[in-house]
């Protein structure tokens, strides 16, 4: 008598084979399609009296809050380090992703998901934010962000939910007016004039990352899996993150997980991401 | 620094509110959906995220009946004065974990669910006053929420002692004061104590006003979260019946 198993059963025992069944098919497990992302939100501001710049993101089950706390500064004379790097300077990013996002995460150790995507959005900021924006007088008072990143709850594809929790907390970013007062020492909020967004460079030029899964399987057939929940995270060989702009024409690679990558398979994944990123940054602007 | 007066002589506080009002309470629950219960609580400014998972397997041999563990963490960007870079074992943090783990220790049928162990994990996100009272009901409603056996609901509130008036549900400026302050956690249906902490030197008359006020508030807070917490039983059953009905 045949018994065929249920597929929690072979969930536990043979997942990669599972998984590779339903990518044949063209499908995931669940239903979704290769390419297609889960419901993503984007809600900017739900933060007020202590921050002046938030927002919190999810993409399916992954969500991310992200707040920004302005300080000022007074410039030290020395200039730190060869080039006058923006981050380091003018403002500076945590990344935690504290026990409540995660079963089996425990808390207190700082996981290397959180020091990947502390890396990416730094350069991400590098890339964004101009030097002179944060500038109050010129020599002596400077702005600088704290911008703070928990993850509430994690189901994989962090980097993306991250980034977008980012830009909509950057969009969201009101800071006072502030005059020296008379004496020049000391600054004072001007309360007649409203608060005005910080200045960067224009919201088309903002790169967007997406983690593409590649799954390979005995080197000849491959499939590329986009917005990865974290059961897939683990099943696929190799997790490729690919930035672009939206006009794309700079484009970056970086790993996540290691595995075999060939040029064809960039090829085909490429037109994907440009339009999901053309999508992402549309919906940054409208929303 | 010129001192604010705290109470209006029209009889209103600094946030508009009369001495024996509490902050609008909203909750939120079972937002989180990897948790096993999860509650999004606001207490007029103050925001507190708790979770709870469990039962679930506890790898140390302990004695039979079930253990709690709790974490109780404040966000960097919560309050805009104390900077909190990281250090999760802040001394006011695990102070307040501790309590509270003791508090709910006293409330969980913990014979229900022997060789197993419930982790709370809260998280403030944003600091205006009463977070302790906060976290409290949250993690009530979150227990509620994860379905954990308890035999009563515990409902916090905060009472100061300022410029002759007992006030109910201290914001964070009423409790920069450092006048006397009391937290007080009550059982609901019995109405019995489970948590008093209590800061400053005072009179024992006024010890007495504010153990009764602070219940009073506490009444009040319970009227709400009850009227919420049935609201989402109802809409959980509703959505059930809608399913088996095709």
């Amino acid at each position: 008598m045949q018994h065929s198993l249920g597929w929690d059963i072979w969930n536990i025992l043979q997942p990669k084979e599972l998984y590779k069944g339903f990518l044949q098919r063209g499908i995931r497990p669940n239903g979704r399609k290769l390419s297609e992302y889960r419901k993503i939100h984007l809600r900017k501001g739900p933060l007020v009296t202590t921050v002046d710049g938030s927002a919190s993101a999810s993409i399916g089950q992954t969500v991310a809050l992200v707040g920004i706390q302005p300080k000022v500064v007074e410039w030290k004379e020395i200039n730190k380090g060869p080039v006058k790097s923006i981050v380091g300077n003018f403002c500076s990013v945590q990344v935690e992703f504290p026990a409540i996002c995660h079963r089996d995460m425990r808390s207190g150790r700082t996981s290397e998901e959180a020091l990947l995507v502390k890396e990416s959005l730094e350069n991400v900021l590098e890339e964004i934010l101009v030097g002179d924006a944060f500038c109050i007088v010129a020599d002596k008072f400077y702005w600088y962000l704290q911008i703070t990143a928990y993850c509430i709850s994690f189901d994989g594809n962090a980097m993306e939910t991250f980034l977008l929790a980012l830009y909509g907390a950057l969009l969201d970013l009101k800071l006072p007016v502030l005059h020296p007062n008379s004496s020049g020492d000391r600054l004072v909020i001007d309360q007649s004039q409203p608060k005005v967004a910080l200045l960067m460079k224009k919201v088309e030029d903002w790169p967007w990352v997406i983690p593409v899964g590649i799954f390979s399987d005995s080197g000849s057939e491959h499939y590329f899996v986009l917005d990865l929940s974290e059961e897939e995270e683990n099943n696929v060989s190799c997790i490729v993150c690919v930035w672009n702009n939206q006009a794309g024409n700079k484009v970056a690679l970086s790993k996540l997980k290691f595995g075999s990558l060939s040029e064809r398979i960039l090829q085909q994944v490429l037109p994907l991401v440009k339009a999901h990123t053309e999508e992402m940054i549309a919906r940054l602007q409208h929303d | 620094m010129p001192r604010e007066e705290l109470i209006s002589p029209d009889g209103l506080r600094t946030d508009g509110r009369r001495p024996l009002e509490v902050r609008k309470i909203t909750c939120r629950i079972g937002i989180l959906p990897r948790a096993d219960g999860s509650c999004h609580l606001e207490m007029g400014n103050t925001v507190v995220l708790a979770t709870v998972y469990g039962p679930r397997e506890l790898s140390s041999r302990q004695p039979f009946s079930g253990i709690i563990r709790c974490e109780y963490s404040m966000a960097t960007f919560a309050s805009t004065d104390r900077r909190r870079r990281g250090k999760k074992s802040d001394r006011t943090s695990v102070e307040i974990a501790s309590s509270i783990k003791k508090t709910f220790e006293s409330v969980l049928l913990t014979d229900l669910f022997p060789h197993s162990r419930v982790d709370v994990y809260i998280q403030v996100l944003q600091a205006d006053g009463g977070e302790r009272s906060a976290a409290i009901n949250a993690v009530t409603i979150a227990m509620v929420n994860a379905g954990i056996p308890m035999k009563d609901l515990i409902i916090s509130c905060s009472s100061g002692y300022m410029e002759n008036t007992t006030v109910m549900d201290l914001n964070n400026v009423e409790t920069l004061v450092r006048g006397p302050q009391l937290t007080l956690a009550i059982y609901a249906h019995s109405g019995k104590v489970a948590l008093a902490h209590w800061e400053s030197k005072a009179a024992f008359e006024i010890f007495e006003h504010l153990i009764a006020v602070a219940k009073e508030g506490c009444l009040q807070i319970l009227d709400v979260i009850h009227s919420n917490i049935e609201k989402y039983s109802l809409r959980l059953i509703a959505s059930r019946d809608s399913i088996s009905r095709k």
